[in-house]
């Protein structure tokens, strides 16, 4: 490595101006400076630097030479480029940081209540779109059929296929083994108060009620939503969606309002079963743990369950299957930039969509 | 064809985004049967133009009209019917990946028309050996070369027989080959159809090609509305830079190095 030895810094002094002469390395490049800078040159001082073995600069060189003089200009001292090279000046002379350059979109100084506006603007933005597309997909999935069916002919089973006849085994066999560890658990307590019997309304109840439909939503979740986001976002950036606009489609028609009823069918479905898979779950554990017989779990669950607890089962599912489509359909609109938008948004619409359903689930509870 | 009425009207149109005006001020218009290039450096706004013709921007402000029809966005149901009539080839091909490419051919009819499956059928494999690509009406865009998914979107934006075609830098990211064979292409149809084609490039070989007249854009104002003929007599300025292929000399001109002491021993 080729760096300025001490014994070739000449330094001199007339007629009061320091002059330091110094003899660049063969190559001024990064290397070079990374172990130089902590040298520190005084610059109110004539100082040439002598080129005279230098055949090579890199941006680094350029970029220090350029602040270098700047510096030099500043405080009132010299800079001198001795014995330089036509190529190497030119290569020097390529960029000047101090040329006043265009820069497109400034962002303005902003203070808190500016950062705070822009804030509530956006969000006020966001929440504008996604009642529009809320909108949109009430309307075009009812009312609007009457007018215009932009979706092809098949695709309302290829769809219920997709997003629910394919959840169908992990929805049960996830409904099953909580049914089963909820009864298990439940059993235990009520054997010490010798109220076994009452585990049937229990898992009726909690199931039917809160269970059946939360946990078929939250896998629908993320599964429907996140595929629903990740679609509509790739149809997005690759212009798709503006296809299907010059073509005269509507694509929330095309897209969302065929999801909107194939989730609309199959939740409550998918809810029904997983219902009944926890109570299955609830019944293994009367025969074999608490020794009850089938009968007597069936007729306590028939005598405790009644229609309301079934009607709000229904009523949750089928709300819930709305805020996935929604939810992930708003997310999936959003993306208008590359490849890396659409996973964040795929992300965030999966963790907004549980978290809605849960708010909603909560909301539930008050009726 | 020099009385006859214009085809697409732009009326001092301003599109903006965010605080960046894009477009400033901005009137053309295009006239029937004729293949009209819009042209410019990158970033001068030609893409933004196409879009907001084609209802996919809202202007700031300014008026379109297309066939005399006033387009607005796209929930406008005048705007929706004017489209019909209007073929778009964007710049991947924008084929929808989940359908094969003879159903995307066929989507237009399908949501448009009443034709039965079996005429649509039909009109799908003319469309596709026009371009030709007949062969592959069974596969996915996704196991397409770059070259057939352009050709298959332009089958699907021919396929309502368009008096009017859109084409979005039809030879970006294709080799000269077949960038040639797709100017061939648009040439034949014109020819065939009769359709007046609107092609945003800055492909000068294929302006040459095709182009009977140009919209020269440059930071978002038009510089030169025009035929194509005439637009070469231009000697100075942007547009004589372009064609020359040469580096403006007006940003030469604003580059000033930092004066260096220089001695020599």
């Amino acid at each position: 490595m080729n760096f300025i030895m001490k014994n070739e810094l000449k330094e001199k002094k007339d007629s009061g101006v320091i002059e330091k002469v110094l003899l660049v390395p063969s190559a001024l490049d990064r290397d070079w400076i990374i172990n130089n800078s902590s040298q520190v040159f005084n610059k109110r001082i004539k100082l040439t630097l002598d080129f005279l073995q230098t055949s090579r600069i890199d941006s680094s060189g350029i970029c220090f030479l350029q602040l270098l003089h700047k510096d030099f200009n500043a405080a009132g001292g010299k800079l001198v480029l001795r014995n330089i090279s036509g190529d190497l000046l030119s290569n020097l002379k390529s960029w000047d940081s101090s040329s006043e350059t265009e820069v497109l979109d400034k962002i303005p100084e902003s203070n808190v209540f500016n950062k705070l506006g822009q804030t509530v603007l956006a969000a006020k933005e966001e929440i504008v779109k996604a009642l529009s597309i809320l909108t949109e997909m009430i309307y075009w999935g009812t009312i609007g059929l009457l007018k215009k069916r932009d979706f092809r002919q098949g695709i309302l089973g290829e769809q219920m296929y997709q997003l629910g006849f394919k959840a169908l085994v992990i929805v049960a066999l996830l409904s099953l083994l909580i049914g089963l560890v909820l009864s298990l658990q439940s059993a235990m307590q009520l054997e010490d108060f010798g109220a076994g019997v009452f585990l049937a309304p229990l898992m009726g109840k909690s199931m039917v009620r809160e269970l059946g439909p939360l946990l078929t939503a939250i896998i629908l979740a993320g599964r429907t939503g996140s595929a629903t986001t990740a679609e509509i976002a790739t149809m997005g950036v690759g212009e798709e969606i503006d296809a299907l606009k010059t073509m005269g489609i509507n694509p929330i028609q095309f897209i969302v309002v065929p999801k909107f009823w194939a989730i609309t069918i199959t939740m409550p479905t998918l809810s029904l079963i997983s219902t009944a898979m926890g109570i299955f779950g609830g019944f293994l554990v009367a025969i074999s743990y608490l020794n009850l017989s089938p009968a007597m779990y069936l007729s306590e669950l028939g005598q405790w369950l009644t229609l309301k607890d079934i009607v709000l089962g229904f009523s949750k599912s089928v709300v819930f299957s709305w805020l996935i489509i929604w939810i992930g359909a708003c997310y999936g609109f959003r993306v208008h930039g590359g490849a890396e938008e659409v996973g964040k948004e795929t992300t965030a619409s999966v963790v907004a969509g549980i978290f809605a359903i849960i708010i909603a689930d909560a909301a539930f509870s008050f009726i | 064809m020099v009385d006859s009425k214009p085809i697409i009207e732009v009326n001092n149109l301003v599109t903006k985004y965010g605080a960046r005006t894009v477009l400033n001020n901005v009137s053309v218009k295009f006239m029937p049967s004729d293949i009209r290039a819009i042209l410019g450096t990158s970033g001068c706004g030609k893409t933004t133009l196409l879009k907001s013709i084609i209802g996919l921007l809202k202007p700031s402000s300014g008026t379109i009209k297309i066939f005399g029809v006033e387009i607005h966005d796209q929930d406008d149901p005048e705007t929706v019917e004017v489209l019909k009539k209007v073929g778009v080839l964007f710049q991947g091909g924008a084929l929808l990946g989940s359908l094969t490419v003879g159903a995307n051919v066929a989507l237009p009819l399908q949501m448009h028309t009443k034709l039965s499956q079996r005429i649509i059928n039909e009109i799908v494999m003319m469309k596709l050996t026009q371009v030709d690509l007949p062969h592959a009406v069974n596969l996915y865009p996704g196991e397409l070369s770059g070259g057939m998914r352009k050709r298959a979107a332009l089958a699907r934006a021919l396929v309502l027989d368009p008096p009017l075609l859109f084409c979005d830098e039809p030879s970006a990211g294709l080799d000269p080959v077949t960038s040639a064979g797709l100017d061939q292409l648009l040439l034949k149809l014109r020819k065939m159809l009769g359709i007046t084609i609107v092609v945003v490039t800055h492909e000068l070989l294929s302006i040459q090609k095709i182009a009977d007249s140009i919209t020269f854009l440059h930071k978002g104002v038009v510089l030169y509305d025009g035929t194509f003929a005439e637009s070469k007599k231009i000697e100075s300025g942007p547009i004589a830079e372009f064609f020359a292929r040469k580096e403006s000399a007006q940003k030469k001109e604003s580059f000033k190095s930092i004066d260096f002491n220089v001695e020599y021993v």
